[in-house]
């Protein structure tokens, strides 16, 4: 961690030199008009961030653990295996993902848990992440979907961030967060001022203003207590509208379930790791047929309890960072923040 | 229907030397001893094709001839006994309309007709199925390979 | 529509009281606006939750084989649904195809003045907050932070409910009449019929394109009624015919086969295209083999209870120009 973290300050319409410097060293990728926002895209010039997004539909996840993911190539003829750039590290571009929602740079700090641990390290994941850096935007509008401070986040949250971005009037308020944030903007230093008090001030009155927007809905804490009960009756009653499609965890940026499986086109091979969802009736079927999670009851009870009673305890931290995309793209409307409250009226 | 006219843009320029490779599903009774026959006669076709024997054109499920398109073939035949002439008496009556819809629905989404095809063979004609291999493989040979949807490892996954 | 919203209530509750069903299936008030959610009620649940509107935009039909899995057992007591046109069409496919059982059903049907697009009116709004919904007979009202804003509905219709042919309940034990649009359906969908008189390349393009974006939740197949596989060819693992990857050709590959497989089934119902989180227009690909059917079985999926699907039967006489003769 940064000993200590710099308040900066850049005027807009330098924003456009900064944007330029950066991109001297770095590929920086961000949310863009051109694609709606959908994803992080690849952004040659300033004016293609969209600034006023709000989340993108497609979590930053798949920036680190895409949704295919090649392990290694193989030839069953020649009994030889090839491996991939991230593994022979050739792929040593440096990136910056640009105007990611605080939610989001969070929700990497959690992939880190389970991917970049000690022991075991993913080398992908870790590879992808150590040249990227992540400069978040404060949201100073949240969506009505939003949730992040039920649950641990905020509009304003500096995890997972290596520096954040706020926009004040006329000017952008920045601070550095870690000592790679640091190192990302010293070709811009120029353009950067430190922050006066009145700077300051604004930032904490534009922030309360956002703060307030967000209802609290649950405690998570409490939260988790209650899902010690694994045998709950509401278990029998929640999961019935849920057509089992896997869009939730899909576009969850902190669900990380995944498969390992082999494609072999004649001789040529690979293995692959893709993406996969315990809202899926095949994601713990057993080759005997067995399946331990029979119906949707068990699959959206594994959902819900994976994170918010598993992670906190094995984690410490609570697996959802109230992004809401759930919530928006569910097509039967299963809103996790009305199944959190359920539970937590239940005695 | 259609089939697809010359102004197409040629979806592949490497037609020099081009040898396509198409699948052959013949039913047992009757295109396969079609096949046979023609072999015995001596009549000439290209030899573009891979035969896999199925007992019926009823037993041809849209998703072979996708999943064999996929796999890297350039073009697929059907070929069944004659309506009124199947061993099942009407797998290949099934068979049409499940044929009629495919066709229509490839040509709509944009794969020319002429990847895909359907025929009759009876028993008999060694001299017809020579001249419909001669018809499907100018066709694909016309066409050139199919590459836009062939499963191959460079066209999947992002790699940052 | 409040008119309509009481007889539903007032049906429901006395079902329940008459002891006929145990459950029933219908809408309530979802958490986002423009949006409703499937409500399963049985007795104690709260029956004036039950709402009518129109963004009652899911086909309920799809979690009867669900909840009774097996078609040919005779339930005690039949589960409840209300069914606009298209879930009621789906429920036809569905018991012709055995695979749920008429006297299984009590349906509520209720005859469907069309369902409002979200995704149409959201696209109007700029991304602008909420604050609430009006809806008359013929527009919804959309409150805004700093004003209001009037769409008329015949123009943000679902595109699958501009060309209903059949907005009324094919089959129902109970019918709630309310306004339909009287609506021409026209055959071929003009979506369709443009699409068709594009040049080839380039309708292989758009399609490419629109699915490109796809991730493989499968959500167009679950929110499908009559997907009711229990194994779908897309997770078949013996075989396997499909690959796990992202990669286009996997992607193209699925949705051929699965609109294939929905050819004379296909009740154009419009919720594959809802389900679909990527914003894929499915539909644009769909609905070409609704027309196809008609015009060459003359068949209409969901109709009617004794046709026979086009697929389960044949003529001799049935057209076959289009295949391949000696040249
Ligand atoms: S998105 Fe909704 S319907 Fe789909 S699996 Fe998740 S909760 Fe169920
Ligand atoms: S559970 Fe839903 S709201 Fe929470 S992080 Fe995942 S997608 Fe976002
Ligand atoms: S719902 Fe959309 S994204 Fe999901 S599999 Fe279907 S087309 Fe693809
Ligand atoms: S394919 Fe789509 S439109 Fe057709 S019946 Fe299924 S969900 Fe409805
Ligand atoms: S796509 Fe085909 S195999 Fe899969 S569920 Fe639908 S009908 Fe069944
Ligand atoms: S046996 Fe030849 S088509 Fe049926």
């Amino acid at each position: 961690m940064l000993k200590e973290k710099r308040n900066l300050m850049l005027y807009k319409q330098d924003f456009e030199k900064f944007f330029r410097l950066l991109s001297e060293t770095f590929t920086i990728f961000g949310p863009s008009k051109t694609d709606g926002s959908r994803s992080f895209t690849k952004i040659d010039a300033s004016d293609e961030i969209a600034f006023d997004y709000e989340n993108t539909k497609m979590s930053l996840k798949e920036f680190f653990f895409p949704q295919t993911e090649t392990l290694f190539f193989f030839d069953t003829e020649k009994n030889e295996v090839k491996q991939t750039d991230v593994e022979t590290n050739k792929h040593d571009k440096q990136n910056i993902l640009f105007g990611v929602r605080p939610c989001d740079a969070m929700s990497i700090s959690f992939l880190d848990k389970v991917f970049n641990a000690n022991n075991p390290q993913d080398l992908y994941y870790t590879r992808r992440r150590k040249s990227t850096r992540i400069v978040s935007f404060a949201c100073t509008n949240p969506a009505s979907t939003c949730f992040c401070t039920s649950v641990g986040c905020g509009p304003d949250s500096e995890t997972g961030a290596d520096i954040i971005f706020f926009e004040l009037n006329g000017r952008y308020f920045i601070k550095t967060v870690t000592p790679e944030g640091e190192k990302t903007i010293k070709s811009a230093e120029k353009l950067l001022n430190p922050a006066t008090k009145n700077d300051i001030e604004e930032k904490v009155h534009l922030m309360k203003t956002a703060n307030s927007n967000l209802k609290k809905i649950f405690d998570s804490g409490n939260l988790q207590k209650k899902l010690d009960n694994f045998n709950a009756p509401y278990w029998g009653k929640l999961h019935r509208k849920c057509l089992g499609c896997g869009i939730c965890t899909y576009l969850c940026p902190t669900c990380h379930c995944f498969d390992i499986t082999d494609e072999v086109i004649k001789s040529n091979g690979r293995r692959i790791r893709t993406w996969d969802s315990c809202m899926f009736s095949l994601f713990t079927l057993h080759a005997s047929g067995h399946n331990p999670r029979p119906t949707q009851k068990e699959r959206m009870r594994q959902r819900i309890m994976h994170k918010f009673n598993y992670a906190p305890k094995y984690y410490g931290k609570t697996f959802c960072v109230g992004c809401g995309r759930c919530v928006i793209y569910c097509p039967v409307n299963m809103d996790i923040r009305d199944v959190m409250k359920e539970i937590m009226e239940e005695r | 229907m259609k089939q697809s006219d010359n102004k197409t843009i040629r979806r592949s320029d490497d037609k020099t030397n081009y040898e396509p490779k198409i699948v052959a599903f013949l039913c047992n009774w009757c295109s396969y001893a079609g096949a046979d026959l023609a072999g015995v006669s001596r009549f000439q076709y290209p030899p573009n094709i891979r035969v896999i024997r199925v007992p019926c054109s009823g037993r041809i499920n849209p998703l072979y001839i996708i999943k064999a398109l996929q796999s890297g073939v350039d073009g697929v035949l059907v070929s069944g006994c004659h309506p009124g002439d199947c061993h099942y008496i009407s797998g290949n009556l099934f068979a049409r309309r499940k044929f009629a819809l495919m066709k229509k629905f490839l040509d709509y989404l944009g794969i020319e007709p002429e990847r895909v095809q359907f025929s009759w063979v009876s028993a008999a004609e060694g001299a017809r199925f020579a001249e419909i291999i001669k018809k499907v493989t100018n066709d694909i040979k016309k066409l050139g390979p199919l590459t836009y949807f062939r499963k191959d490892f460079e066209k999947t996954g992002k790699v940052l | 529509m409040r008119q309509i919203e009481y007889e539903i209530i007032n049906t429901v509750e006395k079902l329940f009281a008459d002891k006929k069903i145990d459950i029933f299936i219908g809408y309530k008030k979802g958490t986002l606006s423009l949006q409703t959610s499937p409500y399963f009620l049985s007795e104690q649940d709260d029956v004036r939750k039950l709402v009518w509107n129109s963004f009652c935009s899911n086909n309920l039909a799809v979690f009867i084989p669900r909840i009774i899995p097996n078609s040919k057992s005779k339930e005690s007591k039949p589960v409840g649904i209300l069914c606009k046109g298209c879930d009621s069409r789906s429920l036809v496919g569905l018991i012709k195809e055995k695979q749920i059982n008429r006297d299984n059903l009590f349906i509520i049907g209720i005859s469907c003045p069309g369902i409002v697009d979200r995704r149409k009116i959201l696209s109007r709004l700029d991304g602008k907050e909420i604050i609430g919904i009006d809806e008359d007979a013929d527009s919804i009202v959309v409150k805004l932070k700093d004003g209001e804003k009037r769409f008329e509905k015949e123009e943000y219709l679902c595109e699958s409910c501009l060309n209903c042919a059949h907005p009324t309940p094919s089959i129902y034990d109970v019918l709630i009449r309310g306004a339909v649009y009287s609506l021409q359906a026209i055959t071929p969908d003009p979506i369709t019929k443009d699409f068709s008189s594009k040049p080839r390349e380039e309708r292989w393009k758009i399609f490419e394109t629109e699915v490109s974006k796809c991730i493989r939740c499968y959500a167009c197949r679950d929110a499908c009624p009559n997907c009711y596989c229990k194994e779908c060819f897309a997770e078949q693992t013996k075989p396997q015919w499909l690959g796990v990857s992202k990669g286009l050709s996997e992607v193209i590959f699925y949705h051929i086969v699965r609109i294939l497989h929905q050819a004379g089934r296909c009740v154009d119902c419009g919720a594959c295209v809802r389900a679909c989180p990527m914003d894929i227009n499915l539909r644009l690909f769909t609905r070409v083999m609704v027309d196809e059917v008609k015009e060459r079985f003359g068949y209409e999926p969901g109709i009617s209870l004794k046709d026979t699907p086009p697929l389960a039967t044949f003529s001799a006489d049935d057209k076959q120009e289009f295949m391949t003769e000696p040249e």
